[in-house]
């Protein structure tokens, strides 16, 4: 019964899809009165965002003007919730786009109910698209999650700032003893270190118009000196990050040349992987 | 007279030794039990092969702790582990040495606190979760909880002394401390299509973890005892299931075995006593 249950909503996602799909002729085409306000440049700059760095198995939510675009950059249907008049709310997906169109049918609940952070925001004014993260459980527990989560970050980083091993400079120092890095990164830090030193030169924000507190996912690590030794050893790095399975597992994870190392995880952070204070 | 005085020389000397080690390591246990927890490994994937444990300190590369070789059915001893926060990652034991860990959870070690990590659920689903394990139980009473590890009754239920104590729990999952009366009783666990029965003697101020395990002739209860009625240190050495590898985790057991024996020969020698009955440790069944 639920199989056929998902094959329908799948069929239904990808038919939504399709119809949207078939009625364009362009990504910058004219686009349905649900869209209204977003420029085409402003809807493929988010689109492309989620496409590179939203995860894999998150399940999108969008209007079907957004979603055919999303469609087109490569997210499958299976990953697209299309959101129309009936649709009673975004829940069962992990980010909702916020544009007008969204904005306008659930309102003030999208912010207060449904998705209270946005991971990363595109255009101004009305024409503006947020990407929010769902709250699955509503907004207060979301928010004491969000809280926690920071708490146990701050404690976390706390610890790798003490650590002998991790060498770190001014902003990425600040960032960890703030609780802004992503607890993905701090897991996988306190790994690296059990091995070598670990030299941070900059923890990256890929989240442009990202609320506060919305932690950052990716890391430079410089080699620790010239020379093979040193390039031998962020590969050392390199490889045990590649060995990692879900949620450890990067968006990306590359070696700049033999003197840098970066590692970068998909949004939206996940939270409750620390034990915290 | 010649064999009683090495004897006797040989008593004094093991356990001279035996004495200074056994205090350096309870000094060294009193001085950071201030800033320690404990931590014991549990492995209760039955169809997952026997597997590697890494905690990963935080803020201490020294403090890293490796478990070796842990199979189905085997539980560590408790080991202190110094406060902080810790990546738990583990890789197969036997592994190629270029096969690296892979990080599963994360653990934060209070002062004092006790956990368990236990590998949980099928191998395909394989997932390490950290269990804060009770040290206290309430005045004339006990705790008791359960852990269901068979996969080959889904769920199952437990009574203890004729009275249901947990229903129908799912394999993989952990149920809450339950309070008891202490008695010497049966505990009995009943899935879909074996049970089994085990007389277990549950003493006021005790907490204890049944772990219900797949055996070759079906169910095995496993009765871990968390904490002895001490609110300050679990109770150290938990037994292991059945027919796994004893843990190869250092254990202050060898130092208190050594210390029994260095005194017993120094009394026996003393004595004039010339056989010596060789005093075992307590390890893992």
């Amino acid at each position: 019964m639920a199989a056929v249950l998902v094959l329908v909503a799948v069929v239904a996602v990808g038919a939504g899809v399709a119809g949207v799909i078939i009625g364009r002729s362009g990504r910058s085409s004219s686009v349905p009165a649900v869209a209204a306000g977003a420029s085409a440049t402003t809807r493929d700059q988010a689109a492309s965002w989620i496409a590179g760095q939203v995860a894999a198995s998150a399940i999108v939510a969008c209007d079907p003007a957004m979603c055919a675009v999303l469609h087109t950059d490569g997210l499958p249907a299976t990953r697209l919730l299309v959101l129309s008049t009936a649709t009673a709310d975004p829940l069962g997906s992990d980010v909702v786009v916020a544009t007008l169109g969204v904005r306008n049918e659930f309102g003030i609940r999208l912010q207060s109910v449904y998705a209270p952070v946005v991971i990363a925001s595109f255009g101004t004014g009305a024409g503006r698209i947020d990407i929010r993260a769902i709250a699955p459980d509503g907004t207060a527990a979301y928010q004491a999650a969000l809280a926690a989560d920071r708490r146990s970050r701050i404690s976390a980083g706390s610890q790798l700032l003490r650590n002998p091993r991790i060498i770190v400079t001014g902003g990425a120092r600040n960032a960890l003893s703030a609780g802004d890095v992503d607890p993905r990164l701090l897991m996988m830090l306190a790994a690296l270190a059990d091995q070598q030193q670990v030299r941070i030169t900059a923890f990256g924000d890929p989240s442009p118009g990202a609320s506060p507190g919305v932690p950052l996912r990716s890391v430079e690590i410089a080699a620790p000196g010239p020379g093979a030794e040193a390039a031998a050893s962020l590969r050392s790095m390199l490889s045990l990050i590649d060995a990692q399975r879900q949620p450890f597992q990067p968006l990306r994870a590359a070696l700049a040349g033999s003197s840098a190392l970066k590692v970068e995880y998909a949004a939206p952070s996940p939270l409750g992987l620390l034990g915290g204070p | 007279m010649k064999i009683m005085r090495y004897i006797r020389w040989t008593a004094f000397l093991m356990a001279a030794a035996a004495l200074s080690l056994g205090i350096t390591r309870a000094a060294s246990a009193s001085t950071t039990s201030s800033a320690t927890g404990w931590v014991r490994l549990a492995h209760l994937s039955p169809n997952t092969p026997a597997v590697d444990v890494y905690l990963y300190s935080f803020g201490n590369p020294s403090a890293e702790q490796v478990l070796h070789h842990v199979g189905y059915g085997v539980v560590s001893a408790y080991e202190p582990l110094a406060a902080g926060e810790y990546t738990v990652a583990m890789r197969a034991a036997g592994a190629a040495s270029s096969t690296k860990p892979v990080l599963s959870a994360t653990l934060t070690v209070a002062p004092g606190g006790a956990y368990t990590v236990a590998g949980l659920g099928p191998e395909s689903g394989l997932r390490l979760e950290v269990l804060q394990d009770q040290l206290t139980a309430a005045p004339g009473k006990a705790e008791v909880r359960l852990i269901q590890a068979s996969l080959k009754q889904h769920e199952v239920t437990v009574t203890w002394n004729g009275k249901p104590t947990v229903t129908n729990l799912a394999f993989g999952s952990v149920s809450s401390y339950q309070t008891v009366s202490p008695a010497t009783a049966t505990l009995r666990v009943t899935g879909e299509s074996e049970s089994a029965n085990s007389t277990i003697t549950i003493a006021a101020g005790t907490v204890h973890t049944i772990v219900v395990l797949d055996g070759s002739k079906g169910l095995v209860l496993d009765d871990l005892l968390d904490a002895a009625g001490s609110d300050a240190v679990p109770a150290g050495a938990a037994g292991t299931g059945f027919g796994g590898t004893a843990p190869r985790v250092p254990s202050p057991l060898p130092w208190l075995s050594l210390i029994g024996a260095g005194l017993l020969l120094t009394m026996m020698g003393g004595l004039g006593v010339r056989l010596m009955p060789r005093q075992r440790g307590r390890h893992a069944r």
